[in-house]
């Protein structure tokens, strides 16, 4: 047996430990580390189990969102009742049960949040592709139309809207999305513009790739890290958007349990019974936080250069 | 681009925006309503003419609505509202209140952000950089609606715990006087100043870290200056450049931006006179803010443009 021979035996040895890891499960692993983006998680995990829940909490309290309970919520001054065994985060002004009603708010919160941010980044991406790749007269109009988007006083329109057809779940998030599609379309619209000149896209070009397979196949797949940081971004505003209109009466149905409607109905009480306005403000601080913590986490674990 | 090909691009930004939310508005809301519930209710003729006169008949054919209006908006006319009364009049007004909110929020939030920033950046990865990064991410998380409302609950906790009522939580004005002014104006100002003093003090603290590790500020330490003249008067002047733009850009889109503050704290300037004006199916009034707030946010985006040319004519383009 030669030295060479040895050297041969001894290489699969080695390369039995070796396992390659691709570039998500090494953003992944970053991430794991992180742990402001652990943390992020565990408490978005909460809130969806929150909302997952709703109608198993109304089940054990026995409460129904919308209905009151004047005879137990209520003290004979009429006052709301305080945390307690019967109402656990306390009754709202009305008599009805603010926890109960808050895990269903949990539900529309993260249903506009996520429908609204996956609305808007399709459009976005579908928009900012087209703009970028095609650039010329195309990109002239599109370019225009996501200015006056984007230059448009957006709440005025959004409250004109809502208040014009009449409130509703599907129409809220219509709005939020329609007015955060510019933003995603604008990076996606930069960033096409970057790889449509590059080296392996002039290279399919060349082997005859058709312009919808350039964008889909090649230029597509480069943009995913940045469309993830902005859309994980794109999620807490949404539902802050979404607690805002819902705050001025302009969201979702007001006999809908949602936060911002929820903190509306506290303000003319937060004197005699502060939890009203605590536990939801707190509520939406913690999921705001956390979705921006989580994207500011998947942002570098994307991105280990910054 | 030229700065004229500029201004005529978004003049018809402007006459667009404001003609889409007339027609939106227009289209959309029922200044009929208005007469709804009164007892006896009044003859249709009447309510016609009545709506007619403040061009809101939607009898009326939408076109002509729409050409009175622009006709009336050439020669700075803004209409009427239902009750007959001047939109033009009343919009000045409450473009003082608010103008008086975002200028006192801008300032504080500007001061306030432009100082942690700069301090920051000076002190960079130490407890104080550490502490207000912390601070301001919290702070960019907490939606107004609950700042406002967090704002107040503090407020009246202490003056109920101190017997002290030197702030106020509502309305802008009580017995009169700068004094009950100030009062009344230092939790709204604070509820616009804090968010905006998070995102300035994350561009001023970048802008300032760039400018530190630049050359000539490592020159100026190196001929022996003082650290503080050369933080200072080399590159604090420098670094003032970006956020000032930005602040600029912020005062426009401000001015309507402050319908939620306006809305909790009982301000009666034009973000909430928005909300008003959509329960009683002012078109016109709709329209009239909608184009204040595109001639405010794209006169903004300009001085920002020009203030970036006049601060750093090396970068214009």
């Amino acid at each position: 047996m030669s030295l060479t021979d040895a050297a041969f035996e001894a290489e699969p040895v080695h390369a039995e430990v070796v396992h390659g890891k691709g570039p998500w499960r090494l953003a992944w692993e970053r991430m794991r580390r992180d742990k402001a983006a652990v943390a992020s998680m565990v408490v978005i995990v909460l809130v969806a189990l929150l909302a997952l829940f709703a109608p198993l909490f109304a089940l054990i309290t026995g409460h129904d969102p919308l209905t009151q309970y004047p005879s137990t919520a209520l003290t004979p001054e009429g006052l709301p009742v305080g945390p307690g065994a019967e109402f656990w985060l306390g009754a709202d002004s009305l008599g009805r049960d603010l926890f109960v009603r808050l895990a269903y708010g949990a539900r529309i919160s993260l249903l506009v949040g996520l429908s609204a941010t996956v609305l808007a980044t399709v459009f976005g991406v579908v928009v900012g592709l087209l703009a970028g790749f095609y650039g010329g007269w195309v990109d002239g109009v599109l370019a225009r139309v996501l200015d006056v988007v984007l230059s448009f006083p957006y709440l005025l329109v959004a409250i004109v809207l809502v208040a014009a057809v009449g409130a509703s779940v599907p129409l809220t998030i219509f709005v939020i999305a329609f007015f955060s599609f510019a933003a995603m379309a604008r990076v996606v619209r930069g960033q096409t513009i970057g790889f449509r000149e590059r080296e392996f896209t002039e290279a399919v070009r060349s082997l005859g790739a058709s312009p919808l397979r350039i964008m889909v196949i090649d230029v597509l797949p480069n943009l995913v890290a940045p469309v993830t940081v902005l859309a994980s971004l794109l999620i807490p505003t949404s539902i802050v958007f979404e607690a805002t209109l819902s705050f001025l009466g302009l969201g979702v149905d007001p006999r809908t349990p949602s936060w911002g409607a929820i903190l509306a109905d506290s303000t003319d009480f937060y004197r005699v019974a502060p939890g009203l306005l605590i536990f939801p403000a707190v509520l939406l601080l913690l999921t705001t936080l956390a979705f921006n913590l989580l994207g500011d986490g998947i942002r570098d674990a994307l991105d280990p250069r910054r | 681009m030229g700065i004229m090909v500029r201004l005529v691009n978004y003049a018809a930004l402007i006459v667009v925006a404001s003609s889409l939310a007339w027609l939106l508005a227009a289209v959309t809301l029922d200044p009929r309503a208005n007469y709804a519930g009164r007892t006896p209710a009044p003859p249709v003729a009447v309510v016609d003419a009545a709506l007619s006169e403040v061009n809101l008949n939607d009898h009326d054919p939408l076109l002509d609505r729409y050409l009175t209006w622009v006709s009336g908006l050439a020669r700075g006319d803004f209409g009427r509202t239902w009750d007959g009364l001047s939109v033009g009049a009343d919009l000045a007004d409450r473009a003082g209140v608010t103008l008086r909110l975002v200028t006192a929020g801008l300032v504080v939030g500007a001061l306030l952000g432009l100082t942690v920033g700069t301090l920051a950046a000076v002190h960079h990865r130490r407890w104080f950089d550490r502490l207000s990064g912390g601070l301001v991410f919290m702070l960019l998380a907490v939606p107004t609606v609950v700042l406002a409302n967090v704002l107040i609950l503090g407020t009246v906790w202490f003056n109920d715990a101190t017997g002290a009522r030197f702030l106020m939580v509502s309305g802008e004005t009580g017995a009169g006087g700068p004094f009950d002014r100030l009062r009344h104006l230092v939790l709204p100002a604070l509820t616009l100043a804090l968010p905006l003093a998070a995102v300035f003090s994350r561009y001023q603290r970048n802008a300032m870290l760039d400018v530190l590790n630049a050359d000539y500020v490592r020159t100026a330490r190196a001929k022996g200056l003082p650290r503080r003249t050369v933080i200072v008067r080399h590159a604090l002047r420098t670094a003032l450049i970006p956020t000032t733009t930005y602040l600029t850009f912020t005062f426009g889109a401000l001015l309507v931006g402050s319908t939620v503050t306006e809305t909790v704290f009982g301000w009666h300037g034009l973000g909430q006179r928005l909300i008003t004006a959509i329960q009683t199916s002012d078109v016109n009034t709709v329209a009239g803010i909608t184009a204040v707030a595109a001639v405010a946010l794209l006169l903004s985006a300009v001085a920002a443009d020009a203030l970036q040319r006049v601060l750093n004519p090396g970068r214009a383009r």
